[in-house]
């Protein structure tokens, strides 16, 4: 497939999350048939009805985007011939990220910034949450607190200045004054 | 009726009385802020520091520190997205918005003012309605439970326009994850995995706090980088004045609202966060400004809050006539009124000691004003958290509110539920689906559930509309549905006929 004919990475992003619903959903029906009559009654009522809409949907996102494609290609075309070699042929994925936004369908894709960005925090989130299992809050609080402040404002004390008064307000509160066992 | 109140005000102004109301204020304003802790914890929490109080004094501080709590809610709610309670989820949908458009402050205020509507209506409503209480609560049965949690997933079709197909499958979403855990038909497991921590199935606290909070903290720091939640030029565009009048203007979208909270109050089992959610659809639903609400329509949070708080006059009124709590706060309240000797259920309705009745309602109003000043008091330096750059605020909240999310029943899976419900509402806003019905129908899913199960063992098939109440909420379920598509057809067919006429 060469990158014109790469369909928009949110469109493909879009379809996966679709099918880890339906996934989710379809895993939860087929369990629900080890169930007794009445514990499975609603969750195959609502879980079955989810699963006909989630199809429907994934299939309109499909047929929408081949409706999309087709315009495309006749717009371009009719570019090309109203004046042949000196109109700019339009970025594809551009075009299609136009329609999609004018669908209200999803946004544009993240720039390579921002993207990193999403990353860097996504991991630390995730570092965090397991550090805090593995070595509870008195570790992860302060540690985690630093680590991201720091990368943040690239200072040591101004980041170390944020978490020592953060670890204060945290203790005093939760252990101080809630009683809170970490 | 005014004997009683004079006797609650000179216990209020009778040492230790004042110290104990500001001690409580205080306490509950800083539970409140704390993300998802809410008013319940903190009154469990003084519970045992009431032991040596009078048993009005600990009625009141018990009371004092739930409303505070509520009011102190408001400010995480509307300024980080971070709702402080469950009962003030509904709020983030047009809270935050208008604080990212630079009202904060209008926001603020008419939240405050809205909720001391919806507080003065909900005890209004408790003093008028104790007489017939009892009758009151006993006409609502299962089919009506149904019929209130039907109405508000009826909401989510009013909420979702535009992507209606998209909401109903996140609504369908939380449905699926809300049976996860004990089946109420039967108390045995339901897809649980193998895991003991499914078995409570999932939290609504860390589910509220990761889909918004979480997932808006993702947003704050990857889009804006260094920016802050409100950018410097749209600061100060709005005050407080605004916000008053905003909820002045929109005293008929409060009366109904405070109507819809405290009916769902009495409801036992329901509480405020449906109370909030379907006074909130219906302020969508039928608002001028539809395509405002999600966008910083000042009405749903008017909604929100006048419901939320009118909720309590209707669980108090539950608690006191049939000794039944309508929800954790009440559990808490009644164990108090408990051990402090005083008689709830019939022995109260029936001329028992009604005064801690009035001790109630001061205790219902009178921290809420403090609350209220306090709030408005701290909405200038609590605004300028807004202007804090994202990558500074993000980790911060993030850190505040995985310990806020263990200190509730210290479990560290809570704290990774939350971040599974980060990326998942940073995933289904992106992608265009509804984080509010799923929320909703999370949250209403084990209602409907539980009531339909209990209507066919108790009254069969037919007892859905074979009850009067039922039936007439049927019906407003029916005209909420499908009310404006038949309207717009008659409507067409008279036109067509008058045409038809005029040739």
């Amino acid at each position: 497939m060469t990158p014109e004919h790469r369909p928009p990475r949110t469109y493909i992003q879009q379809l996966i999350f679709e099918i880890v619903l339906l996934t989710f959903v379809g895993t939860l029906l087929v369990l629900s048939f080890d169930l007794g009559s009445r514990a499975r009654m609603v969750p195959q009522l609502i879980g079955g009805l989810t699963f006909v809409l989630l199809v429907w949907q994934i299939a309109t996102d499909i047929g929408d985007r081949r409706d999309m494609t087709r315009l495309v290609v006749e717009r371009m075309a009719a570019s090309q011939e109203q004046s042949p070699g000196t109109t700019k042929i339009p970025d594809r994925e551009a075009v299609i990220n136009l329609l999609l936004d004018e669908e209200e369908g999803p946004p544009p894709e993240m720039d390579p910034e921002a993207f990193r960005r999403l990353t860097m925090f996504a991991g630390w989130v995730v570092a965090y949450t397991l550090l805090s299992a593995v070595a509870g809050f008195f570790v992860s609080v302060p540690l985690g607190l630093w680590v991201i402040l720091y990368l943040a404002t690239k200072r040591v004390l101004k980041s170390l200045a944020i978490t020592a008064g953060a670890c204060v307000v945290i203790y005093l509160i939760f252990i101080t004054m809630l009683d809170v066992q970490f | 009726m005014i004997d009683g109140f004079a006797e609650g005000f000179e216990l209020l102004f009778t040492w230790p009385g004042p110290l104990l109301l500001f001690t409580a204020v205080a306490i509950g304003m800083v539970v409140g802020i704390l993300p998802g802790i809410g008013g319940a914890a903190g009154m469990a929490l003084v519970l045992p520091a009431t032991y040596t109080m009078s048993g009005s004094h600990a009625v009141m501080f018990l009371l004092a520190v739930q409303v505070a709590s509520g009011i102190g809610a408001q400010l995480p709610t509307l300024l980080v997205n971070v709702p402080g309670d469950a009962p003030h989820a509904a709020a983030l949908f047009d809270g935050y918005p208008m604080t990212k458009q630079g009202r904060a402050a209008e926001a603020l205020g008419a939240a405050t003012l809205s909720s001391l509507f919806g507080a003065i209506l909900g005890t209004v409503f408790l003093i008028a309605l104790i007489p017939v209480a009892r009758e009151l609560v006993l006409a609502f049965s299962y089919p009506e439970f149904f019929m209130v949690s039907m109405m508000g997933l009826a909401m989510i079709a009013a909420l979702t326009k535009g992507a209606t197909r998209k909401g109903l499958i996140s609504a369908g979403i939380g449905f699926m994850i809300a049976f996860i855990g004990l089946d109420p038909a039967t108390a045995s497991p339901r897809f649980a995995f193998g895991q003991l921590y499914l078995w409570d199935g999932i939290q609504l606290v860390p589910m509220i706090i990761g889909l918004f909070a979480g997932s808006e903290m993702v947003t704050l720091y990857s889009h804006r980088g260094g920016k802050s939640i409100v950018p410097v030029e749209g600061e100060n565009r709005s005050r407080l004045r605004d916000g008053y009048w905003a909820s002045i203007r929109d005293w008929k979208n409060n009366v109904v609202s405070s109507v819809i909270g405290f009916a769902i109050g009495i409801i036992p089992g329901i509480g405020g966060t449906v109370a909030a959610f379907i006074a909130y659809g219906r302020a969508a639903q039928t608002s001028k400004n539809k395509e405002q609400f999600g966008n910083g329509a000042v009405e749903g949070l008017n909604a929100v809050e006048s419901a939320n708080d009118a909720d309590q006059g209707g669980s108090i009124l539950t608690t006191l006539a049939f000794g039944i709590p309508g929800g954790v706060p009440m559990a808490v309240l009644l164990a108090a009124l408990t051990l402090h000797g005083f008689e709830t259920g019939p022995a109260m309705m029936s001329g028992g000691d009604s005064s801690i009745l009035y001790v109630i309602v001061i205790a219902i109003l009178v921290p809420r004003l403090i609350a209220g000043a306090v709030v408005i008091g701290l909405a200038k330096p609590s605004i300028a958290l807004t202007r804090v750059p994202g990558q500074i605020v993000a980790p911060l909240i993030v850190v505040l509110a995985s310990v806020s999310v263990y200190s509730l029943r210290s479990q560290m899976l809570d704290v990774v539920a939350m971040v599974f419900f980060a990326f998942l509402g940073f995933v289904m806003e992106r992608f265009g689906y509804s984080r509010v019905a799923l929320v909703i129908a999370f949250i209403l899913a084990p209602i409907t559930e539980a009531a339909f199960h209990q209507t066919l063992t108790a009254f069969g098939w037919t007892g859905f509309l074979t009850r009067p109440i039922s039936l007439v909420m049927f019906l407003i379920l029916l005209l909420t549905l499908f009310g404006k598509p038949i309207g717009r057809a008659v409507r067409r067919r008279n036109k067509s006929r008058e045409e038809q006429l005029v040739r």
